[in-house]
């Protein structure tokens, strides 16, 4: 039971911290630190990989094992989950909070080591518990409504989870991560669809992602690290497993399914990203980027050549890594200035240094420049589905590309540049918690930028028994039939040409520092409550380009089929008028159709 | 260096700065007619990008406060021109209450251009003329500023608030 | 020594473009029937501009912008193959880490005129990358069939595999030469695509705070990017088989967009992002479709 234990791990810290918020603030952080080092520990010295382990609750077994892919993905989880708790160190929650943070932790690490669909489907669903109850203790917006309408988005998934699952076990007579025999492509592919909508839902897809955006922003903050970076990746593990083990036949033969699913993926990354840099908020920008980025990731695992679906695993890496930290650097800065509005903030690059360099560098991973890590896994991509000869889908993904940069810059711009506010003079620099979190954030941000084969190497122990194709890597280089991307070259070129144009600028001429308030207003005088700050309406000349697309929303469709149910059931509903001469003639009418349909027979 | 008097003397860039009514004489001067960008002279959008202030005709006190905003943004080493007879002695408005006669007292001026307004003609001559002073290593006023900053500011002060209309370094 | 060859090339890169900045002028000035400054002018403005003794600076990034900007375009120029002859970096990287390394100058402008506190700036930066919407996708799409038609997404090995006159992509491919065309003209900032400039509007925007020595690395950031965004459109669709045909390609198209800037307007914001996704985008659909009926 060596692997399993993390869970049992996990709750008894669990219940350690909620004793310890109970009964002192000290008490509180000595127990944080207390469960970072002994989960710490028990990765390291504990885990055990290969191993099968089964456990019997009453008629149900579920049977655990910790495979190659298993562990990829736990150790994503571990590391997430850890980095939000030395945020967590500085927020006061209440002591069911943690009790269920840690929950939500052991239920997901259970969840990845799930060794057939019947446990994977009860761990994700107590997972999805546990996080439903974390979001009931949220912190700003209609915390019920949001948290119910995550829980809506769970469960309607996970029901029809359920009927794959029974399907499947109709035609291949077990409940594992076997392949489907003897059921036509029509049925395979319904088989698919249904078991892969609560993974869908968790990654956020559109036309399902409306819990996203209203739960990110509700959330506790650093609870909205783990739940970006870690948990979604438990949604990237459903459909790995789904596409690999159950599905990979049909993948490989139908030519219209990866498409279709790539499409999908595709449109979510541009939508995404349309979304985002229209959004006034620090935490539903966000929440819109890692919805574009993880269309990054469906594409990938959707189109299913070897090179695809590297670059879409190690793109959910580099999605864990940068949206990791700009969570974090935006955890601090509400957490100093007190609104994640960010029409409100600016100027904070004066006050929070170390902050700026953490979200400077988590948003230039996201844009997917070199050497970053953000970059390898979206330039893979781009050759995989040029290799595969998808003209329009790469202009796609190229097109949601460019979104990145608006609304990279609309986040770094409106907190950190520009006019620093009145109210916001005395901000003092984040707290050390979110600090180390930053730093231990960036060393992977730019490791596996510069050192991509590390992380290709695993992949590819879980991809070559399935595709069958050669190493494309070495530990800084990627090369592919069409090209060839050194990593260390560009970091090296890029590193001299900053020396060269900084010693040009240092020899020549002095400069003097100016106050924000010098500054060219046509020669006019200004005082500090001059609006020089430009955060109102930052993109709002888009809405005019972009026109009727804004109004499309999955919510109003959403919306609309409800009402359709609503007015089925408000008309079947007559049928119980209250009155029992009404009732008496069903019974008389039921009689005569009776009499008619069996008439003979009587 | 010599190099650089050279470029300094040949790029002239000017701030788009019209302060009276001897500015209707630069737009002729600026198009196709007298060009004077065959000179390097361009009108730049900000003084933080010019070298070259030019005070177009009259100089009220009103005026007056906008225009040491806009010098003391300007990058040294920076050069004014005194453009029409207004800036000299007053030119026609020599009796009226607001007007400043000697504008010496307020910004130092490297040259003056007399006329009302000065032809096209003229300004370009300017332009030459101060392009030789560069080359030379004569049109050094900026320097004065700097050195008597505080007689400057004592004869501002009789006029208006120089803790408000001032750049604060 | 290959480091002092690349280092030749981006001086010779940054004298040509200042050389083809000052020519502009002059071309810019006959259109409009008068003289115009002499052909070296751009020269003596960078030289003039690094002899600044004292400009104001808003902050550490404020200094920075200017500096990252060049030395992101500095970096990408090494990936541009500058014809058949001068290879440069290109064994290391190929379409894509160019396309990307070539976000890295405006982003550092973007994060150095955000911090000069003056919303004239963060409009401009605003409208550069809103702009870039609309180009960017055009341009990537006119690329595309190139590549895909010779199996490669190296620059170089596009360069090699054509030749003579009548072999250049730009004669296989023409409608996503023209809509290439189209968007190198906002690629380049020229009229009627220069909202992020745009003096009378917004006071030239991104560098309105920026004066001496910044301006002067803002002026050579312009100079190599010239060079730099021309090149890759000759590179593509004429594969120049040396580095003087290289730079007489590069010449041509940019003498063309200065044409087109001497006598056009301005476009407001929205009118030049939906103009891309009009005729431009047709052109470049038409043009993969056409590689989709030769495959």
């Amino acid at each position: 039971m060596y692997n399993i234990s993390l869970a049992l791990l996990s709750i008894l810290l669990g219940a350690l911290v909620f004793f310890g918020t109970l009964s002192h603030k000290a008490l509180r952080i000595a127990s944080l630190v207390v469960g970072i080092l002994s989960i710490l520990a028990f990765t390291f010295l504990y885990l055990k990989p290969g191993s099968l382990e089964i456990v019997k609750l009453g008629v149900f077994a579920m049977s655990f094992n910790l495979t190659e892919v298993s562990q990829f993905f736990l150790w994503i989880i571990i590391a997430s989950f850890i980095l939000s708790l030395f945020s967590l160190l500085h927020e006061e929650r209440s002591a069911f909070f943690y009790l269920y943070y840690f929950l939500a932790f052991g239920f997901a690490a259970l969840t990845v080591m799930a060794n057939d669909l019947l446990t994977l489907y009860m761990n994700f669903e107590l997972m999805s518990l546990s996080v439903f109850a974390i979001l009931l203790l949220g912190v700003r917006g209609n915390t019920k409504e949001i948290a119910f309408k995550y829980m809506i988005y769970s469960l309607v998934g996970a029901y029809f989870y359920l009927g794959g699952l029974f399907l499947k076990f109709r035609y291949s007579g077990n409940i594992g991560f076997g392949p489907i025999v003897g059921a036509s492509t029509l049925t395979q592919i319904g088989i698919f669809v249904l078991l892969a909508l609560p993974f869908l839902v968790k990654i956020a897809t559109m036309p399902f992602h409306n819990w996203a955006p209203d739960a990110y922003y509700s959330a506790s903050d650093s609870f909205t690290v783990f739940f970006s970076a870690g948990l979604s990746k438990v949604g990237v593990y459903g459909l790995a497993i789904l596409i690999l083990k159950t599905f990979t036949e049909l993948f490989k033969n139908n030519i219209y399914l990866p498409e279709v699913v790539a499409w999908i993926g595709g449109i979510t990354a541009l939508l995404g990203g349309i979304y985002a840099f229209m959004s006034d908020d620090a935490k539903k920008l966000l929440a819109y980027s890692s919805i574009s980025q993880l269309g990054y990731v469906l594409v990938g695992l959707g189109l299913f050549t070897p090179y695809s679906f590297s670059a879409g695993i190690f793109h959910s890496v580099a999605h864990f890594v940068f949206e990791g930290v700009l969570f974090v650097t935006v955890a601090a800065v509400i957490h100093r200035v007190g609104t994640s509005d960010l029409r409100k903030m600016g100027g904070l690059i004066k006050k929070m240094p170390i902050s700026f360099i953490g979200l400077l560098f988590g948003i230039i991973a996201g844009s997917g420049i070199p050497p970053t890590v953000g970059f390898p896994g979206k330039w893979l991509l781009y050759e995989a589905i040029i290799m595969k000869g998808d003209l329009f889908l790469v202009s796609l993904i190229f097109f949601a590309s460019i979104t990145a940069f608006l609304y990279s810059y609309k986040l770094v711009h409106s907190i950190f540049l520009g006019k620093l506010h009145k109210e916001h003079r005395n901000v003092k620099e984040a707290p050390l918690g979110y600090i180390i979190a930053t730093i231990l954030f960036l060393v992977p941000l730019i490791v596996f930028g510069v050192f991509p084969g590390a992380l290709f190497e695993r992949i590819y122990t879980f991809t070559k028994p399935v595709f069958n194709h050669d190493a494309f890597f070495t530990l800084n280089s990627l090369k592919t039939q069409i090209g060839f991307a050194k990593m260390t070259v560009a970091g090296i070129t890029l590193i001299s040409m900053f020396v060269i144009s900084f010693i040009l600028y240092l020899v020549s001429g002095k400069s003097y520092r100016a106050k924000q308030e010098d500054n060219y207003t046509a020669g006019e005088w200004v005082d500090e409550d001059f609006a020089s700050h430009y955060a109102q309406e930052f993109y709002g000349f888009m809405r005019k380009a972009f026109g009727k697309l804004l109004d499309l929303s999955a919510e109003k469709f959403w919306n609309g089929v409800l009402s359709i149910f609503k007015a089925v059931a408000e008309m079947t509903r007559r049928v119980y008028t209250g009155d029992v001469r009404d009732y008496a003639l069903y019974l008389i009418f039921f009689l005569i159709v009776l009499v008619f349909l069996v008439g003979g027979r009587l | 260096m010599g190099l650089f008097k050279i470029s300094q003397g040949r790029s002239l860039w000017m701030v788009h700065f019209c302060t009276g009514c001897g500015a209707v004489e630069m737009p002729p001067t600026m198009t196709s007619r007298f060009d004077m960008e065959r000179f390097g002279v361009a009108p730049m959008a900000t003084p933080r990008q010019a070298d070259v202030l030019l005070i177009t005709g009259y100089l009220t006190v009103k005026t007056l406060k906008r225009v040491i905003m806009v010098y003391e943004q300007m990058p040294t080493p920076k050069y004014v021109i005194g453009f029409g007879s207004c800036t000299v002695n007053g030119g026609i408005y020599w009796d009226s209450y607001n007007v400043i006669k000697n504008l010496e007292l307020y910004i130092p001026v490297d040259l003056y251009i007399f006329g009302c307004m000065p032809r096209p003609e003229s300004i370009i001559d300017a332009f030459l003329k101060l392009r030789k002073m560069i080359e030379e290593g004569k049109a050094n006023k900026w320097k004065d500023y700097i050195e008597r900053y505080d007689w400057y500011k004592q004869n501002q002060a009789k006029l208006f608030d120089v803790n408000k209309w001032r750049v604060q370094k | 020594m290959k480091i002092l060859l690349l280092l030749g090339y981006w001086i010779l890169v940054i004298i040509m473009g200042l050389l083809y900045m000052g020519i502009a002028r002059k071309v810019t000035a006959r259109i409009q029937n008068r003289y115009g400054p002499p052909f070296y002018q751009a020269f003596l403005d960078v030289l003039k501009l690094f002899s600044k003794r004292e400009t104001a600076s808003h902050g550490v990034m404020h200094s920075l912008g200017p500096v990252i900007a060049f030395a992101g375009i500095s970096t990408t120029l090494l990936f541009l193959p500058l014809g058949k002859g001068a290879p440069v970096l290109h064994f290391q990287g190929d379409l894509f880490v160019f396309l990307y390394l070539i976000v890295i100058g405006p982003l550092g402008m973007a994060l150095g005129a955000g911090e000069s506190n003056n919303p004239n700036a963060t409009i401009g930066i605003a409208r550069a990358l809103s702009l870039m919407l609309g180009y960017e996708i055009i341009l990537f799409m006119a690329t595309l069939p190139v590549f895909v038609h010779f199996k490669t997404a190296s620059i170089y090995e596009v360069i090699l595999n054509q030749g003579a006159f009548p072999n250049w992509a730009g004669i296989k491919f023409p409608l996503s030469m023209l809509g290439g065309l189209i968007a190198l003209q906002g690629l380049l900032g020229e009229k009627p695509f220069d909202q992020p400039i745009a003096p009378h509007e917004i006071a030239s925007g991104p560098t309105v705070e920026y004066g001496g020595k910044y301006l002067g690395l803002l002026q050579l950031w312009h100079a190599v990017a010239i060079i730099v965004e021309t090149g890759l459109f000759i590179d593509v669709f004429f594969g120049p088989q040396n580095i003087l045909w290289f730079f007489l390609g590069t010449f041509i198209v940019f003498m063309l967009s200065v044409v087109i800037n001497a006598v056009m307007p301005r476009f407001r914001i929205e009118q030049a992002i939906r103009f891309y996704w009009g005729v431009p985008l047709l052109l470049v659909v038409l043009g993969i479709l056409q590689y989709y009926l030769w495959r």
